[in-house]
């Protein structure tokens, strides 16, 4: 839920990141961070094991200046991939205002993918949330592999196993060449602002 | 379900927390909600550039408390208190939607943050919290 | 509509602005299974422990909580302390302002001034070194000033202490002797304020009462 402070004329908006572990979630923000630092001015924080998986969360929070009176701050956060963390992902989803669910495109994680959807799913009813009702952007991760003769799913395979009932606009991307993922994290923070202002009217 | 702070609130919310805690060795104090968003804070610690991480990371830790909590059979902690060698932070739930956070150091005893923050929490309370 | 729209415009120019404009890269899209049309869419169990040990303990409580219980027993144990060092003049002194600051934490709660806290915790460990490690006179009696020093220190800070006198307001203790400090919430501002004015004269005297006995000791030394 978004925050919003008729006085100062800001609104908060939260962003999180959601997918099957190691899919490239993290990536996604670190990417952002690494290019965009100058130019965002602020901090990435990372909630991460020894091993550099994601413990509690990333947060990554910019200012995207004023929109129809409203000065925007978006905040973006990724939710720990492995099972395990569910209460923390759930934790997490509080007040989500739009998703990313970053699939990882190797064949052998498609059950994974699927798993991690359908638990997205679970979690956003905790918060009487639906699925079809929350801004979302589906990102189908490594594609960067193909390269690399690792079998991957099709984009096909992709849409027809995540995308089919939903029909959230897809981008093909790849965190480690940062194909797509200013386009991903764009439509995302515009859809979600536009459904915010529409919710305000 | 968004929440919106209208114009006088967030004057009613700013006076209550600075007649309160100016001078009270209390150095910040921040009001967020539970999902991690700011929603007003009075900073003489220093904090400015750091009140947004760390309202992302207390809403975190709080909510994880809650879950710990809720796997003990408790409702909640309602005493949540972190002591470092100089700062200290206390945490503390406003209404069902708000968290409070106080950092302060070694100059006043957490007894009488404790006070402090009541009195701060049920005046909050009185508004439409 | 037109107006989603040019919010969408306006957010992508802003986001465009921070990010630069990025082609969105396409793939091969194969077509997918027909889709379908409708959307479907969480102590007594201190009777072995020393006096000082409790008054350590009892801090420890205030400095976690302050509440007219802890004070209470807070006042008792200084009253026990009081008693079994009667005898110990510098003790007596330190017990003394213990027991108002005490008295002033319970009087004015979250609206006491904030340093009483960290003081008290301070002077309580002092008091707890005079009486336990009995060290030589002369380090007891520096101890002692300083301890003095910083409560008219601190007191001089304190704004709101009345300087008139009520002494003939009813209710209030007359001898000045020791008395066990109580909790008295129904007396109105003016008589707490007296009481708080009566304590200070009385810590006054007895510093002055203290002192030259210490004058007079160390003259004979």
């Amino acid at each position: 839920m978004a925050l919003i402070n008729m006085r100062d004329k800001e609104i908060q908006v939260k962003i999180v990141y959601y997918g099957p572990a190691m899919g490239g979630k993290t990536t996604n923000l670190q990417y952002i961070y690494d290019k965009y630092q100058s130019r965002i001015k602020t901090e990435m924080v990372s909630i991460k094991t020894h091993g550099d998986r994601t413990l509690f969360f990333d947060f990554l929070p910019f200012d995207m200046g004023k929109i129809h009176d409203f000065n925007m701050r978006i905040q973006l956060y990724t939710v720990p991939g492995q099972i395990k963390y569910n209460s923390t992902r759930r934790l997490v989803l509080q007040g989500v205002d739009g998703m990313v669910f970053v699939a990882d495109s190797q064949a052998e994680q498609r059950y994974k993918n699927v798993e991690s959807l359908n638990n997205l799913k679970e979690n956003l009813n905790v918060y009487n949330k639906d699925i079809f009702n929350v801004p979302i952007v589906m990102q189908y991760n490594k594609r960067d592999l193909a390269h690399d003769s690792t079998p991957l799913l099709s984009i096909g395979d992709l849409e027809n196993d995540l995308n089919l009932h939903i029909k959230a606009p897809t981008f093909a991307a790849s965190g480690i060449t940062g194909m797509n993922i200013i386009p991903t994290l764009r439509r995302i923070t515009i859809d979600t602002i536009a459904f915010i202002e529409k919710e305000l009217q | 379900m968004n929440i919106i702070l209208k114009d006088d609130e967030l004057g009613k919310i700013e006076k209550i927390l600075s007649d309160n805690l100016i001078n009270s060795g209390i150095k910040t104090a921040i009001l967020i909600d539970t999902a991690g968003n700011v929603i007003t804070y009075i900073d003489n610690g220093g904090y400015r550039k750091d009140i947004f991480p760390l309202a992302a990371l207390v809403a975190g830790n709080f909510g994880a408390m809650k879950s710990i909590a809720s796997i003990l059979g408790e409702s909640e902690f309602s005493l949540l208190f972190h002591k470092g060698k100089e700062k200290n932070i206390y945490l503390t739930r406003v209404g069902d939607a708000f968290i409070l956070i106080s950092v302060f150091d070694d100059d006043i005893l957490l007894g009488f943050v404790r006070l402090k923050i009541d009195e701060v929490t049920a005046q909050l309370n009185k508004l439409r919290m | 509509m037109d107006k989603d729209r040019s919010i969408a415009i306006d957010a992508g120019e802003k986001f465009d602005a921070i990010f630069g404009e990025e082609e969105v890269v396409e793939e091969i899209t194969l077509k997918t299974a027909e889709k379908e049309n409708n959307k479907e869419n969480k102590t007594n169990r201190f009777n072995n422990i020393s006096l000082t040990q409790q008054l350590k303990s009892i801090i420890l409580s205030l400095e976690w909580e302050i509440t007219d219980d802890i004070i209470k027993q807070y006042s008792e144990i200084l009253y026990k302390l009081q008693d079994k060092f009667k005898d110990d003049v510098i003790a007596l002194g330190i017990i003394r302002i213990l027991q108002f600051l005490g008295k002033y934490i319970q009087i004015k709660k979250n609206e006491a001034d904030s340093r009483v806290g960290k003081m008290l915790s301070n002077i309580s460990e002092k008091l707890g070194w005079v009486l336990d490690s009995d060290p030589p006179e002369g380090e007891k009696r520096t101890v002692f000033a300083d301890i003095v020093e910083q409560y008219k220190n601190w007191v001089k800070t304190i704004k709101d202490f009345s300087e008139t006198r009520y002494d003939d307001i009813q209710g209030l203790p007359q001898e000045r002797k020791a008395q066990p400090l109580s909790a008295s919430p129904l007396l109105p501002q003016d008589a707490i304020d007296a009481i708080i004015e009566e304590i200070r004269s009385v810590i006054r005297d007895e510093f002055k009462k203290l002192i030259s006995e210490w004058k007079i000791a160390q003259q004979m030394n």
